[in-house]
């Protein structure tokens, strides 16, 4: 699952910001590393939403600066979306 | 403060359906080539006129990296395209040093046509909080000029002029002033539009496009038998540059801004624009110029094909200049290019002065006005100046007159 959700996001990250997926890694910082602007943050974060069906919360986006504070933030939306599933 | 005339052309850049890059397209005028073939940019099932001035070999990514490509629209990787030629054309460096004496003014009317109506369709479809906000900025009509600066990280002033058919020369007009007045040194003026259903419907259901009663289409300015114009898409851009600067970077100049006018002539209801506008323009520009009018070795004209359009040029034209000054429409070659067209335009009447040719008006057969229309075109032949005028129906006129060196 993990693996799969690194994947799904680097591959969202390469379409938007136009970085080959191999130049991407999870320690690629968005704005430093990757040429993301305000604008393109929003685009992941909306693409992000769309294939995970989650919902990250708009003043979180500012804070996400690396690809793994991504994947670790959808993780998490994930299992929180698990959990209140089966309760 | 400089005067008009200090003003240079040194750098063309030109993207159209005749020719990429001034030489191409140039070389095309020269040939009395057109552009016209059937349109494959939308579907054109539901219209009588299938043809326009489509661009189909343009590879953007010759111009622009494909990192920055993907949200770019197609006036602005257009218009980007256009400018980097005019640099590479100028050999123009842009520097830490001089980018706040650069700037940038182009005319876009129809631009974001598409892009607003592809930007509204995901909304409706997808709902609103998942509308692509990267596509958002190509919804305004000044992205394509803004894109222009911040691809080449030009930090002089950026402007946009939407006076429709008017818009590129007036950007003209507009940026020599800023050069005139020392607050630039180099401007990179142009004009863009692409060719999309939207706007095509638009014309079409104003019934402006010839073909669209069912006779075939053909663009035949001032022709007794025209019956409207083709759309068409382009851009162009023209590097302007004060002498100074252009002789302290030894740039080789290809033509001088003389003069330059525009007067507004509103249009009564019902009615179309009158040639009072346009005469006061032409007049004016003629004035500054400090020519006669028998220096202007011809006039780059915007007849179109229209019924009127066509008709109030070519009656201001007859009672300013008789039939002695040629006239010639690059439109019956590359179509309405609305926006551009002043662009288009004014590259060419460069080339013209450059390499000594005035371009044909290709479809006419029968001119309807006693003007002196140069059906087929004149090579070999020195071009000391060239008046270029736009008007539109609802009252801008401009008209420009440049040199050569």
């Amino acid at each position: 699952m993990a693996d799969n959700v690194q994947k799904e996001i680097i591959s969202i990250v390469s379409d938007v910001t136009g970085f080959e997926p191999e130049e991407i890694s999870l320690e690629s910082n968005f704005y430093d590393d990757l040429e993301v602007d305000s604008i393109k943050a929003i685009e992941i974060a909306v693409a992000i939403e769309k294939r995970f069906k989650v919902t990250v919360r708009d003043e979180e986006i500012p804070n996400i600066t690396t690809v793994k504070q991504a994947v670790d933030i959808v993780e998490k939306l994930l299992e929180e979306k698990d959990e209140h599933v089966q309760a | 403060m400089s005067e008009i005339n200090n003003i240079l052309i040194t750098g063309i850049g030109v993207i159209s359906p005749i020719g990429e890059g001034k030489d191409e397209y140039w070389g095309a005028l020269r040939t009395g080539r057109s552009g016209f073939r059937e349109i494959t940019l939308f579907d054109t099932s539901d219209f009588n006129v299938k043809i326009g001035g489509e661009i189909t070999d343009f590879d953007p990514l010759k111009y622009i990296h494909k990192r920055h490509l993907r949200v770019l629209d197609r006036s602005t990787r257009l218009l980007i395209a256009a400018a980097r030629l005019s640099l590479e054309d100028a050999g123009l460096t842009i520097t830490d040093e001089n980018t706040y004496s650069i700037g940038v003014s182009a005319g876009a009317t129809f631009g974001s046509l598409h892009s607003i109506s592809q930007f509204d369709r995901e909304g409706l479809i997808e709902g609103p909080k998942y509308v692509n906000p990267s596509f958002f900025p190509n919804t305004v009509i000044n992205s394509p000029a803004s894109q222009v600066s911040i691809m080449f990280k030009i930090k002089g002033f950026n402007t946009t002029i939407s006076t429709g058919f008017c818009a590129s020369l007036d950007a003209l007009i507009y940026a020599a002033d800023f050069i005139r007045l020392g607050r630039a040194d180099v401007v990179l003026v142009g004009g863009v539009e692409e060719l999309c259903e939207e706007t095509f419907m638009g014309f079409y259901r104003l019934g402006l496009l010839s073909g669209s009663k069912g006779s075939p289409p053909g663009c035949k300015p001032y022709d007794k038998n025209r019956d409207g114009l083709i759309l068409s898409e382009a851009a162009s851009v023209l590097v302007l540059e004060s002498e100074e600067h252009a002789r302290k970077r030894d740039a080789q100049p290809y033509a001088r801004i003389l003069s330059y006018s525009n007067a507004f002539c509103p249009q009564k209801p019902g009615m179309f624009t009158s040639g009072d506008g346009l005469k006061k323009a032409i007049i004016q520009a003629i004035e500054r110029a400090s020519i006669d009018y028998e220096d202007i070795g011809f006039i780059s004209s915007c007849a179109n094909g229209g019924i009127e359009l066509d008709k109030m040029e070519a009656e201001t034209i007859a009672e300013i200049f008789g039939n002695k000054i040629p006239a010639s429409s690059i439109k019956s070659m590359i179509g309405e290019t609305y926006s551009a067209s002043g662009a288009m335009a004014l590259s060419a009447a460069t080339g013209a002065i450059h390499l000594g040719f005035i371009p044909a008006t290709v479809n006419t057969e029968e001119p309807e006005y006693p003007i002196n229309i140069i059906k087929e075109g004149i090579e070999n032949v020195e071009i000391h100046n060239v008046l270029v005028v736009s008007s539109d129906p609802y009252g801008n006129n401009s008209a420009v007159i440049i040199g050569n060196i």
